[in-house]
């Protein structure tokens, strides 16, 4: 019994393998798609726009990944990916991301694809956006790349909690810019009246991040690389200047210390002021319990400041379905699915028009959205990645600038120390 | 049966079964498959872009187990016990392999998280567990001749295969699996999968057929039961090989490559031990910089010798900062978490009521993930909204009230380097302390109490008794306590990942830490793995020197 058991399944087995020959080759295109959602209402979001989306394309199956925060590594686990072979066909990535996946061959170069179609307008987004995602590294002109299409657009601003400047009886920011007195020293003056509201009492907080110091330096007149951002220009007086005045923020003990969780205590109502961009507000939204509202940053010396931040669709070199995946890139920038992103109020499109803008603004009335609309239009310079070096080794590696950054607003290095040797650490990185 | 096959050898004319017939073709079918399959293998030039090692590596594996395959043939027909054990594993090895290759050609696995999501989402059926194991557990206790005693226990075992069928059924696994165009129906009707299906039949197939055949070989009941056992560990084995053992070697012949996880894997012979270990020494007067040092080779520290300072500069400082780091930390946990943890075993060693409550209260966060505890001590740790920091200032302010002129010290728990490797010995020390509490619990309970009477009676006080019996009796365990606690130490990441996030300060960073922003940040994937590498020679030598030390102690000896 057990023999002609054996026996026959062996038979049957050996059969099955030719007559699977016969099985139909499946016509439908299958795309991965993934973003780095920060919670699970962008996860939502996300999902349905994939569903409406893939009802949309004919002949084109999607399948929305979910990719871990900024914490979980995001990038990081997409480079994994690549040396695996398992990437996702089309993904987002942060601006200043854009040189390092280019440089490792990840990306595809999808100029050929928008030439080759007519229905394709690079003018209804940012142009300083295009302008990052149109660099030829090759040769250093705007000629022959596109390496994705912009997802966003965002800004910095000042997340204020309005009960704590009612205690101190000082004007809000707005009211100070309008008044024509929003600078540093009223600034400072500002952090310092709130401060005194109790030991632990801060007014104002920024975490540890080159956007935030960086942003200081600019509206001092310096800037972190020089204008064709081939070297380093960190050794200005400028820079040492915008440390000396956000130092004194620490010294004064008027900011939470430099390198210590802001969110948690601005939410908590323990700071005035925070420094953030437009993706905190969906949690301040959801958590905060007093009345706060965004302002402007103050100007610096040399003016305000500001970053346009954004994000980038790409495509992964890798592709079976170029075309295919050109059709999605062109989906998930339309002007339907970017309001929807915008919806969850944690950037804003990155198509330009007053439109747009005012889409947003209806979404959040109770909001100063001008804040981040103002800055973006007239003053921000965008996030621009660094295609002459690796700005991770820069600034993120042992010894490099975010670590020294530190060190300085935590009164362990002298500004004029961190400006005479600095330069050496990051042209080191070119 | 056996007797017959033998005698019939003897008068050379062996009879073999049919199914035995067709297993030994089946032998030969996979040697010859292997092997062709090794040739291709070998020929590989860009294999996930690890260079040409591992496909080599890899060809030669295989091509030795097409060899052992056929070989097997000819002791096969001579009905050779030994090597009908050689098949027989080979094909059980093939099944567990075609199993898990077949999860994955059909996406089975990518269906985990819909499972776990699920499991989440009904975690009430999961209460058909303990039910079920209760009903078990209650049968087990009754009398033997008690006829409900079989029913109770079916009952349970009944209602755990239903909790079982249901969860899977509610899991959502299956649907995900049909559904999903990763996986899919598409995918499992397709060649590939069905092909790998019916091969991992028939290597179940031939296995049952070598297991079912003992006795013609003259299978005696020992070896049955040696081979048997040796299959209960199959699992687990191929789970080493696949998650431990091949990893391993990966990363031993990576760390002498300048693999990126992008490009081609090249060998460069022992560059990445080069600049992980290269050291060069300056002697200058004290206060002034280095301007001698090798090429690439920036200062980690200096001594001062006189009016001279030594300079210590290395090519890679990170690691030697790092190291420094870890050392540190090292001391710091197993005072933290050694000396707390054998108090408690001797308040928990006592006869008081309740005692088990406080066992299981203090073993708690052992059990606890790294994660969620770091998430905690984050809130703790926090200056402004932290508890610590809360109770710190309310206990200044006691003292202020007593008229004493004490001020708020006000720690930055999370960010002055002073203090971060503290908190993070803090948190560790928390969690670890229960393990090892109940380890040197279990050893005190193991401390025979005829000797502790006996010294009592000889007059021997509680300090005597504990420093000259109980002490000495809980040398081994306590060098297992110190062992583990090091190693652990020595390996610390998440718990410095999860409290900072990704950081650039030495004061926080281990070398595991370093070693995961070399790989992982920076993608010098080569360095990192001769960087773990290294760190596993030091964690060997450390405990070897513990061995040395622990039984040259009177108390191991003994």
């Amino acid at each position: 019994m057990n023999k002609k058991l054996a026996f026959g399944v062996l038979a049957a087995s050996l059969m099955a393998v030719p007559s699977v020959a016969f099985v139909s080759a499946q016509d439908e295109v299958t795309l991965t798609w993934r973003t780095r959602p920060d919670n699970q209402a962008e996860i939502d979001v996300y999902t349905a726009i994939s569903a409406d989306v893939d009802a949309r394309l004919e002949g084109v199956t999607l399948q929305y990944q979910a990719g871990g925060t900024e914490t979980d590594g995001y990038q990081n686990t997409l480079i994994t990916e690549f040396a695996a072979g398992t990437a996702p066909d089309v993904f987002w990535i942060p601006g200043s991301d854009l040189a390092r996946f280019v440089s490792e061959g990840t990306v595809l170069n999808l100029a050929d694809l928008a030439a080759a179609d007519a229905n394709f307008d690079g003018s209804v987004f940012y142009p300083q956006q295009m302008e990052q995602l149109m660099f030829n590294p090759e040769d250093g002109s705007m000629e022959g790349a596109l390496w994705g299409l912009p997802r966003d657009a965002s800004a910095m601003a000042l997340y204020y909690n309005q009960d704590l400047f009612d205690a101190a009886g000082v004007d809000n920011p707005t009211v100070q810019l309008e008044n024509g007195e929003w600078n540093w020293d009223t600034f400072l003056e500002t952090s310092a009246a709130i401060s005194e509201l109790g030991d632990e009492t801060y007014g104002f907080g920024m975490s540890n991040w080159w956007g935030n110091w960086e942003l200081f330096v600019n509206a001092a007149g310096g800037s972190y690389f020089n204008a064709d951002r081939t070297a380093c220009a960190l050794n200005s007086p400028e820079v040492e200047n915008a440390l000396t005045f956000m130092r004194s923020l620490y010294e004064q003990e008027v900011a939470v210390p430099y390198g210590s969780d802001v969110e948690a205590p601005f939410v908590a109502g323990s700071v005035g002021m925070f420094l953030n961009g437009r993706w905190a507000t969906p949690n301040l939204l959801a958590q905060a319990t007093f009345n706060w509202d965004v302002a402007e940053v103050p100007a610096g010396p040399a003016g305000q400041s500001n970053f346009l931040f954004w994000g980038a669709y790409v495509v992964n070199a890798n592709t079976a379905n170029p075309e295919a995946a050109w059709q999605l890139m062109q989906e998930l920038t339309s002007a339907d699915v970017q309001s929807q992103v915008a919806s969850l109020g944690a950037n804003f499109p990155s198509r330009i028009g007053e439109e747009v803008l005012a889409g947003v603004a209806a979404e959040f009335p109770e909001l100063n959205n001008a804040a981040f609309t103002n800055a973006m239009a007239n003053y921000a310079v965008p996030e621009a990645p660094l295609w002459a070096g690796d700005f991770g080794a820069i600034n993120w590696a042992e010894g490099g600038v975010e670590s020294r950054i530190t060190a300085v607003l935590s009164g362990a290095e002298a500004p004029a120390d961190f400006v005479a040797t600095i330069c050496d650490v990051v042209n080191a990185g070119f | 049966m056996a007797t017959t096959a033998r005698v019939e050898m003897a008068r050379g004319e062996p009879k073999h079964p049919v199914s035995l017939l067709l297993a030994m073709v089946w032998m030969v079918i996979i040697g010859i498959g292997t092997l062709f399959l090794a040739t291709q293998v070998f020929q590989i030039e860009a294999f996930f872009n690890l260079g040409t090692f591992v496909p080599q590596f890899l060809g030669i594996v295989l091509g030795l187990v097409g060899i052992l395959s056929l070989v097997t043939v000819p002791f096969l027909w001579t009905l050779n016990n030994n090597w009908r054990i050689v098949a027989l594993i080979m094909n059980f090895f093939g099944l567990g392999f075609g199993i898990l290759y077949t999860g994955h050609v059909s996406g089975m696995f990518l269906g985990i998280d819909t499972l776990a999501l699920n499991i989440y989402r009904n975690a009430w059926l999961l209460l058909g567990f303990p039910i079920g194991y209760v009903l078990v557990w209650i049968s087990g206790r009754m009398d033997d001749l008690n006829s409900a005693k079989d029913i109770v226990q079916k009952i349970g075992l009944a209602v755990m295969g239903v909790a079982l069928i249901a969860i899977l059924l509610t899991s959502g696994w299956l649907q995900y699996v049909a559904e999903n165009p990763g996986a899919g129906l598409g995918q499992i009707f397709n060649l590939p999968t069905i092909a790998t299906v019916a091969v991992t039949i028939i290597f179940g197939v031939v296995g049952s057929i070598f297991m079912r055949n003992g006795e013609l070989f003259g299978e005696t009941i020992l070896e049955r039961e040696a081979w048997q056992g040796w299959l209960f560990l199959l699992p687990n084995f191929v789970n080493f090989l696949l998650f431990f053992a091949m990893p391993l070697i990966l990363s031993f012949y990576l760390s002498f490559t300048d693999y990126n996880a992008i490009s081609r894997a090249d060998w460069i012979g022992f560059d990445n031990y080069r600049r992980l270990l290269s050291l060069d020494f300056e002697t200058v007067p004290t206060g002034t910089a280095p301007t001698d040092l090798a090429d690439r080779h920036f200062e980690v520290s200096r001594f001062t010798v006189g009016a001279n300072d030594i300079v210590i500069a290395a090519e890679s400082p990170g690691f030697w900062r790092t190291l420094a780091t870890t050392f540190r930390y090292c001391i710091l946990l197993l005072t933290f978490a050694i000396v707390p943890a054998f108090a408690l075993a001797m308040l928990l060693n006592a006869k008081i009521p309740g005692i088990k409550f406080f066992r299981a209260v203090y073993f708690l966060p052992s059990i606890a993930a790294v994660v969620g505890v770091a998430m905690i001590w984050q809130w703790l740790y926090n200056p402004i909204i932290g508890f610590i920091n809360y109770w710190i200032s309310g206990f200044v302010d006691v003292l202020n009230g007593l008229g004493l002129a004490v001020s708020d010290p006000n720690i930055q728990w999370l960010t002055d380097e002073n203090v971060m490797l503290l908190s993070v010995v803090i948190m560790a020390a928390w969690q670890v302390i229960g393990f090892n509490t109940v380890i040197l619990l279990a050893g005190l309970q193991g401390v025979p109490k005829d000797l502790i009477e006996a010294s009592t009676v000889d007059g021997a006080n509680s300090w005597i008794r504990f420093r000259r019996i109980i002490l000495p009796l809980l040398g081994p365990t306590t060098f297992f306590v110190v062992v583990t606690t090091l190693i652990s130490g020595m390996q610390a990441f998440s718990e410095m990942y999860t409290l900072f996030g990704v950081s650039t300060s030495d004061a926080r960073l281990t070398v595991v830490y370093y070693l995961y922003l070399s790989g992982f940040q920076q993608f010098d994937m080569g360095f990192a793995s001769a960087t773990a590498w290294v760190l596993f020679v030091v964690i060997f030598i450390i405990t070897v020197i513990q061995f040395r030390v622990s039984r040259s102690s009177e108390a191991y000896r003994d």
